[in-house]
């Protein structure tokens, strides 16, 4: 029955914030066991050396410590990585063998070396200092390039190089493209290390008892594959092992997708000490260890026609992956991603991208919004630019020429694309900008001194990713589910697999339900986090939430429908099946006689309270679990972001005067959602793009451990985002709902460096390399001025 | 991120108290202030004291006021009151602007001024700013004398200044700028809210047909500590100020103050900060001083 769903497109207030707002949120460290002790790691202080001695004595002896442990203490666990918890990837893969604490070597700075278990914090800060380790330093590999040498240092001597990960990915025929090129844009792009800082760090706390196993309260993106990859390495029955994200988590942005190698530590101790173990990451732990993304050098060519056409692409990728030792992603599935993605909302017929990640004496990369292809995605759309400069053909033609024109669309390295409107976007995006008399304005400002430029940058966002994809690369299922649950009262609950965390599911799950019910959002509420009461899905990832999940909670809740007009039917003794009544206002309501209705309260509590009631031969209950797998192998949000920004020659500082974003959320659900989703991925993406950068300097030393130096902007520092909504329904979700948010950060560092770039056209700058910032532009243009 | 173990706290209500204890307690001991620049050295582990004295239930070590032709900053002023307090506004309106960029709304309504000073970091905000109007801190012992010192000789180096550990800061003096004086101060960061690259403080003195009588310029944001371009305050003195003077004056500072690399910036992009910030800072203080 196609009614349409009245609670689709409205923006109510989130259900989720009046409690974060008041103080009322549960979040782990709000979680507190009787006979609790804390855990914190000894880390190192080299980037690459040999442990010599490690002296615990001292520290063991502190009162109020519990525990001491290193490296010879765990290796009975054996190594974490297993082919259950290893990308698996075409492509040539090294996998490092690792333990929870390293053992005889240490290979970053913050490497987990030793282990203190405490009553509290501060005698366990007391006895990590009190640990005494020796190192011998080894030589060090930080630059990429350089771990590709042949006499660099190895990270894993058992491998042949430092080579964890290699794919030639051709489509095409990439030669012949460029044999007919008219121009050939040639170009070696650096993206830095960056990525997610979530306010709330890691953390977790683990308990056990033999009868009921493990219990472990975790910030995790998705605690059902954190489920079964602890019952593997732990060796317990999966029925013995159960995890709960906490109601509330302070972000995520992909940092607490891994499995990490410290929950498997307060896993192994919780059992070992028959003690409640917590664990609470800190900020230069969290800044030494996680959200460490990006990190590539693209070494692309693009071969482009008169008129702008792109016939095709060469790239050379190198990802420097750190040291390779988490779980579920090892370091190289983004990188992989970003490949996959590199031609992006371009229909690109041509390509030939080689793809090498190496291990180097750093932190091993961690997932963060917009995944493995921020890199990409400024190197490709900072090439259309130059392109577009050395043709004089304009930034948005030179796009829609080459931008993905039909639906649905295979890109030349087969990634689906189901729907989109790139014209459309630009359309928009040119109006909002006044574009066409921008240049006008722009040739006016030069002349007075002053610089002031437009960028532009396009492309698709994963909208979930299905199975067909994250089954080989993650082992793991794409789909969404969803049980849609009446109460005995006539309020719905919606148990989710996926494990939100500022996603807005509550509010968002609850209005779709609703209106597939005829309740209202306040009757739904919608629960997640726990395995042990939810259904089995691989988490809050890639933007599945309004594509996968949310349609499964609808295909769920309409699954009920049948029942529901049956049990109406029978209260209200007439013959009547589904299709004569409409579910409105709380009522089942009969179409051909609207004064014929029954309360949805009371079909519920005749399902669960008084069954006696129900028609004879019906089993009681009112629930449905509904598995949804989109019919196609990739569904895709098609956005155009554009930045004016005004640039100082004197110092390259500049200012973004404005922010647009267009972007396509399908059938947005609650359009506040919406855009609170696109501001915080616009202003990660500037943070990333243009502010924050993790150091090392040339020993290995991170030099951005405290945020006093690791850069993330304020409200003060970012300019006003204007969203514009362009939305092409899904064909493929039933409420052609898309989701938004994961892949937003991808679309900005392209859109201000080429506006940027467009500034300073007068000033003959180049920009390649990422971070833009003020200091960077500054050289820039003192280069280009000593040149002429 | 979990301070070692204090043993003793203690929460004086007078000056002579924080003296008598400062006495005893000597060098284990350490004042809290805003706590804005000694807990999170705690909390690093980089300080490790035994004994808090808190500063913050002493009564009148906050109070701001002219007294014979000077200013009287509270050692506890807190940065939000100095950037809001009207006679602040009016008459020494660089010191508001210097409150103005310290940090974020939190920090500005704990942090104190004599705080920031002891701390004595190069990058920080008060330290130029002070300098550019001269001033002086009033510092008190335990056996009841006190002794006045220059803020230029009171920071002696990168989180260096001279206090003793059975001293205590109790204000800060500022001499009244003669009439036809203005002073502005500007700085340039990463983000909002974090230490400087470089910053700028300067105060100027015109006549009446504009011509620049007395000028101070101090550039923060160099190590050891914020030095005084006096070559280009010289180059001001005596002429009438316009854009080929400003020019002048940002090529010279750039020229006398020695700059560093760091994680924040280069050297030369430090310089390139005080040449295009000096003439800047400059023209706004010149125009306050015209109003
Ligand atoms: C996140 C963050 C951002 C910041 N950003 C900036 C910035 O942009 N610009 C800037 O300038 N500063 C910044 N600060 C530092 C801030 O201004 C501090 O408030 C200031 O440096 C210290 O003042 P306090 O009162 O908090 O001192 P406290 O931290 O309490 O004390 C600092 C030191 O001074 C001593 N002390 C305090 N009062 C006295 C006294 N009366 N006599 C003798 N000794 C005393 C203490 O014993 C201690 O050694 C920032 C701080 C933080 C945490």
């Amino acid at each position: 029955m196609a009614t349409a769903n009245a609670w689709v497109g409205q923006s109510i207030k989130r259900k989720e914030d009046r409690r974060l707002l008041v103080g009322d949120g549960q979040y782990l460290p709000d979680i507190v066991l009787p006979r609790m002790v804390v855990m914190g790691f000894v880390r190192s202080m080299y980037a690459h050396a040999k442990i010599t001695s490690i002296e615990t004595t001292q520290a063991a002896a502190l009162p109020g410590v519990r525990a001491v442990l290193t490296g010879a203490d765990v290796k009975h666990l054996g190594s974490v990585l297993s082919d259950m918890s290893t990308p698996n990837l075409p492509g040539e893969t090294n996998r490092p063998i690792f333990w929870p604490l390293s053992i005889d070597e240490v290979k970053y700075v913050g490497d987990p070396l030793a282990v203190v278990v405490a009553r509290d914090k501060y005698t366990l800060e007391d006895a990590i200092e009190l640990v005494d380790v020796e190192y011998e330093p080894l030589d060090i590999v930080i630059d990429p390039e350089h771990a590709l040498q042949a006499d660099a240092p190895r990270l894993y001597p058992d491998w042949g190089d430092n080579v964890l990960y290699h794919q030639h990915i051709p489509a095409g025929d990439a030669d012949a493209a460029f044999a007919q090129a008219d121009l050939v844009i040639k170009e070696r792009f650096r993206c830095h290390r960056t990525g997610g800082q979530p306010m709330e760090t890691r953390g977790c706390l683990a308990t056990y008892n033999p009868g009921e196993g493990l219990t472990l309260w975790l910030t995790t993106q998705r605690p059902h594959i954190k489920r079964h990859l602890l019952a593997e390495y732990l060796n317990l029955p999966h029925s013995q092992v159960r995890v709960i994200m906490p109601k509330d988590m302070g972000g995520a942005f992909g940092t607490k997708a891994p499995l990490y190698r410290e929950e498997l530590m307060a896993c192994h101790l919780a059992m070992k000490l028959r003690r409640p173990v917590k664990w609470i990451e800190n900020r230069q732990e969290s800044l030494m260890n996680v959200g460490q993304g990006r990190d590539q050098i693209h070494e692309l060519e693009l071969a482009v026609k008169k008129d702008g056409t792109i016939l095709g692409l060469r790239d050379r990728i190198l990802a420097d992956c750190g040291d390779a030792r988490t779980a579920i992603y090892v370091g190289f599935a983004m990188p992989f991603l970003g490949a996959m993605y590199l031609i992006n909302g371009y229909d690109i017929p041509n390509v030939d991208i080689d793809l090498t990640c190496v291990v180097t004496n750093k932190a091993c990369l961690t997932p963060s919004r917009a995944f493995g292809s921020f890199a990409g995605r400024f190197a490709l759309d900072r090439a259309v630019e130059m392109a577009a400069r050395a043709l004089e053909i304009d930034p948005v033609e030179i796009r829609l020429k080459n931008a993905i024109k039909t639906f649905p669309h295979v890109s030349a390295v087969g990634v689906h694309v189901d729907s989109g409107d790139f014209p459309g976007s630009f359309a928009k995006a040119c109006a909002a900008l006044d574009y066409d008399n921008f240049r006008q304005e722009q040739s006016e400002a030069w002349q007075n001194g002053r610089y002031l430029g437009v960028g532009f940058s396009m492309g698709v966002e994963i909208s979930g990713v299905p199975s067909e994809v994250l089954v080989p690369m993650e082992r793991q299922p794409g789909f969404g589910v969803a049980t849609v649950q009446f109460d005995a009262h006539g309020k719905v609950q919606v148990a989710e697999g996926d494990s939100p965390h500022g996603q807005g599911h509550e509010t968002t799950i609850a209005q779709v339900v609703a209106g597939e019910l005829g309740l209202s959002p306040e009757d739904i509420y919608v629960t997640y986090g726990d395995t042990h009461s939810g259904p089995f899905a691989a988490g809050t990832i890639g933007s599945r939430g309004a594509s996968y999940t949310l349609s499964a909670a609808v295909l769920a809740a309409r699954a009920l429908r049948p029942k529901m007009a049956n049990i109406a039917a029978h209260l209200l003794h007439i013959e009547a099946g589904e299709d004569n009544f409409v579910f409105r206002d709380g009522y089942a309501i009969l179409t051909r006689d609207e004064s014929q209705r029954v309360p949805i309260a009371k079909i519920a509590e005749v399902a669960l309270l008084s069954p006696t009631e129900l028609p004879p031969g019906m089993e009681a209950g009112l629930e449905h679990t509904s598995h949804f797998e989109a019919e196609t192998a990739g569904m895709h949000s098609c956005n155009v972001h554009a930045a004016q920004v005004e640039v100082s020659p004197d110092t390259g500082e500049y200012k973004i005067l404005r922010y647009v974003a267009v972007d396509d959320a399908g059938q947005p659900i609650n359009p506040m959602v919406v855009r609170g989703q696109i501001h915080g991925g616009v202003a990660m993406g500037i943070g990333n793009a243009c502010m924050e950068e993790f150091i090392y300097d040339e020993n290995g030393q991170q030099l951005t451990t405290t945020l006093l130096d690791y850069h993330i902007p304020s409200s003060l520092d970012l300019p006003h985002i204007e969203t514009i909504e362009h939305n092409v329904p899904s064909p493929h979700t039933p409420l052609g709902s898309k989701g938004k948010g994961e892949g937003t950060p991808g679309m900005v560092p392209a859109a201000v460096a080429n506006a940027i770039e467009d500034a300073l056209q007068p000033l003959g700058v180049k920009i390649t390399d990422l971070p833009l910032t003020p200091e960077r532009i500054w050289k820039l243009i003192q280069a280009a001025q000593s040149k002429e | 991120m979990y301070p070692k173990a204090i043993e003793n706290y203690f929460a004086p209500t007078d000056v002579a108290e924080v003296l008598t204890l400062l006495n005893q307690y000597g060098e284990q001991a350490k004042l809290l202030a805003g706590g804005q620049s000694l807990m999170p050295l705690m909390k690093l582990r980089l300080a490790e004291p035994q004994t808090i004295i808190d500063l913050n239930q002493v009564a009148a070590l906050d109070d701001i006021r002219e007294e014979d032709g000077r200013l009287h900053i509270g050692a506890l002023a807190r940065h939000s009151e100095v950037a809001t307090h009207p006679i602040i506004l009016q008459s020494y309106a660089l010191l508001a602007d210097a409150a103005r960029n310290i940090g974020d709304p939190q920090i500005r309504n704990r942090g104190t001024i004599a705080g920031s000073l002891v701390h004595a970091d190069p990058s920080a905000d008060y330290p130029p700013a002070v300098m550019a109007l001269d001033g002086q801190l009033v510092v008190a012992k335990a056996d009841g004398s006190t002794r006045t010192v220059l803020v230029d000789d009171f920071l002696a180096g990168p989180l260096m200044s001279d206090i003793g550990e059975d001293e205590l800061v109790t204000r800060i003096e500022i001499p009244a700028p003669v009439a036809q004086s203005g002073g502005a101060y500007a700085k340039h960061s990463q983000v909002a809210g974090d230490f400087a690259i470089i910053s700028v403080a300067a105060q100027i003195t015109r006549d009446p047909s504009g011509v620049c009588q007395q000028a101070s310029i101090v550039v923060g944001g160099v190590m050891p500590k914020p030095c005084r371009a006096e070559q280009a305050a010289s180059l001001l003195q005596g002429k009438a100020i316009d854009a080929t003077l400003l020019t002048q004056a940002g090529e010279a500072a750039a020229e006398e103050v020695e700059t560093e690399d760091d994680v924040r910036a280069s050297a030369d992009y430090r310089r390139q900060l005080i040449r295009v910030t000096v003439p800047e800072v400059v023209r706004q203080a010149s125009a306050r001083a015209e109003e």
